[in-house]
């Protein structure tokens, strides 16, 4: 059997939904909860061997993290950005 | 940087262009590994960079990054120096220009003028009607509707596509739409005709009122005569002589822009790219647009959709575009139109009316198909897809007002889950701001507007594309500028 162990310290439970619902044609996965960690079994359906697979997850769940470290950072900006862009739009109808 | 001498500036010292850069902030931006060494990061506007990987995570930890690294990342406007405020004034006009179409509404509106059809493809997308069964016409009277709703959208600059069917097979109700709009039509808009035709029959007075009313012809040639005579059965006889000679025929008497060409792409296709596209250049065409079968109609009844999968069209895409760009090296100017359409989104940011790849969906918002009996759909697949039983994509009757169409429960349950920004997978995709909404083709191969993008065969074409494109501008110089000169 192939387990991926991941601390919860370097992963979300989000990352992890994301990161297997994008590998999702190529395998199944199991997620267990332990106290300090995620334990991940996983079964290859196609394409991909056992060993590819996981080597695959552990990529994205990382890539997974550091997207939510960017959403949090930028989150603010992101609103202001796009209320600068079509505020005036709004102001237009109102007037 | 201050580099103006003439103000009495000065160039940056060497130690400085050295140093990392460490005091910064990072504004919204998305990524996804483009390669085994590198990510790919774009901006909100799609503007895009490549970096090496072990730069991804020192970046969004916010330490110190190599000068050059930065650099590529505050041209992109996701890095900006404390202080620096041009990235927060240059986003917000970017995103306006970038979101500017939705403005102009529903702007391509398609007539469904017969469903009668005198040939018989077996991926045709459309539950097709023999020639004889009149009852299959778009009354006069429900043209006359749609045309009054068709003048209330916002848009000042509206295209009329005639539909079928075949379409030439109800030529008197095209005149009559024509005449009515440059009679009693709107004058602040400007409104053009295209008809979408087979081209088997084609006589002088069809050549006539169209070059009297400029309008154009849309036709198919799916490649040479035995390629496009097995996907494109007429009568027992072969069409792609008629076809080929009206073609021509057109091209004389009205000029080449009035006929334009597109083909599909079926399995027998897939080893002969290179003979389509020569065929395409000896008909004088300036362009093809290398498109993919799609998933409704007939297309599935006959399971000529199944035949390949996503992996096989895009070898026959990369091959066909590499084929194209080798004749422009060698003089011929001649466009692969998605290729276009791709490499316009990358490179700029400015709307390009491609119905098929917009978020939120180009259907409904950017065009709107009336059927011959009436019914109104969100787009061409909408109404192929309510002949296979599923409705969902209908927005309404003639017999309706515009707002109970166009700003409807099903407009709206269209619109908000196919706005990529919510949409699992693709609203962290580092290709989303290129990429856009299927939902006629979800619908139909996941029974669902949004479908999950790990099984989509459209997310992985798309996919496919813009890395190769991606690719060819970073590494073929020449075949960018090629490519840069089609937009």
């Amino acid at each position: 059997m192939t387990e991926l162990k991941i601390s919860r310290q370097f992963a979300s439970p989000t990352a992890i939904q994301k990161a297997i619902y994008r590998l999702s044609p190529f395998g199944e996965f199991n997620v267990c909860e332990a106290k300090d960690s995620f334990e991940i079994e996983i079964i290859p359906l196609k394409e991909l061997s056992a060993e590819e697979l996981k080597a695959e997850l552990n990529r994205h769940i990382n890539d997974y993290n550091l997207r939510e470290v960017v959403a949090d950072q930028t989150a603010v900006v992101r609103g202001l950005l796009y209320a600068q862009a079509f505020s005036k739009v709004t102001k237009s109808v109102v007037e | 940087m201050n580099y103006s001498l003439s103000k009495g500036g000065k160039f940056k010292s060497s130690d400085e262009l050295a140093t990392p850069v460490g005091d910064y902030r990072i504004l919204p931006f998305k990524f996804d590994r483009f390669d085994d060494q590198r990510y790919i990061v774009t901006n909100e506007v799609g503007e895009y960079a490549l970096i090496d990987n072990e730069y991804l995570e020192v970046f969004v930890r916010q330490e110190p990054l190599e000068p050059k690294v930065f650099a590529e990342l505050e041209r992109i406007h996701i890095a900006a120096r404390e202080g620096d405020a041009a990235a927060y004034h240059l986003l917000p006009l970017k995103l306006r220009r970038k979101y500017r179409e939705l403005d102009e509404f529903t702007s391509l509106h398609m007539m469904v003028v017969t469903l009668r059809c005198n040939q018989a493809c077996p991926y045709c997308q459309v539950s097709r009607q023999s020639e004889d069964r009149a009852k299959y016409d778009m009354s006069l009277t429900d043209a006359m509707k749609a045309l009054e709703l068709i003048y209330q959208s916002p848009s000042k600059y509206i295209k009329i596509e005639f539909q079928g069917g075949e379409s030439l097979l109800n030529f008197s109700l095209i005149k009559d739409i024509v005449l009515e709009v440059e009679s009693n039509g709107p004058k602040d808009k400007i409104i053009d005709f295209v008809a979408a035709t087979n081209l088997t029959f084609l006589n002088a007075e069809i050549i006539s009122f169209f070059g009297d009313h400029n309008i154009s012809f849309s036709t198919s040639i799916d490649g040479p005569r035995d390629l496009h005579d097995r996907n494109r059965p007429y009568k027992g006889k072969e069409a792609f002589d008629i076809v080929c000679q009206n073609i021509i025929k057109i091209q004389q008497t009205l000029g080449k822009d009035k006929v334009s060409a597109l083909m599909t792409t079926t399995k027998r296709s897939l080893s002969r790219v290179k003979e389509i596209i020569d065929q395409y250049v000896s008909l004088g065409f300036n362009g093809v647009f290398l498109r993919s079968l799609s998933p409704y109609g007939h297309a599935l009844k006959t399971k000529t959709y199944y035949e390949y999968s996503a992996l096989e069209w895009l070898d026959f895409y990369y091959e066909g575009l590499d084929y194209i760009l080798q004749l422009n090296k060698q003089g011929v100017y001649f466009e692969e139109f998605y290729t276009r359409i791709l490499a316009q989104k990358i490179i700029s940011n400015a709307p390009n009316g491609y119905v098929d790849l917009q978020s939120p969906t180009g259907a409904g918002t950017m065009a709107a198909i009336y059927d011959y009996n009436g019914e109104i759909y969100a787009s061409d697949e909408g109404r192929m897809l309510a002949q296979m039983g599923d409705k969902s994509l209908q927005l309404g009757t003639v017999d309706m007002t515009y707002g109970e169409i166009f700003v409807s429960d099903n407009m709206e349950n269209l619109v908000y889950p196919t706005m990529l920004e919510s949409v699992p997978m693709c609203s962290e995709c580092a290709f989303m701001p290129w990429c856009g909404s299927d939902p006629s083709y979800h619908l139909s191969t996941q029974k669902d507007f949004i479908g999950h993008k790990a099984f989509s065969g459209f997310c992985h074409k798309q996919m496919g594309a813009f890395r190769h494109l991606i690719n060819v501008f970073e590494n073929r110089p020449k075949d960018r500028k090629i490519i840069q000169s089609w937009i």
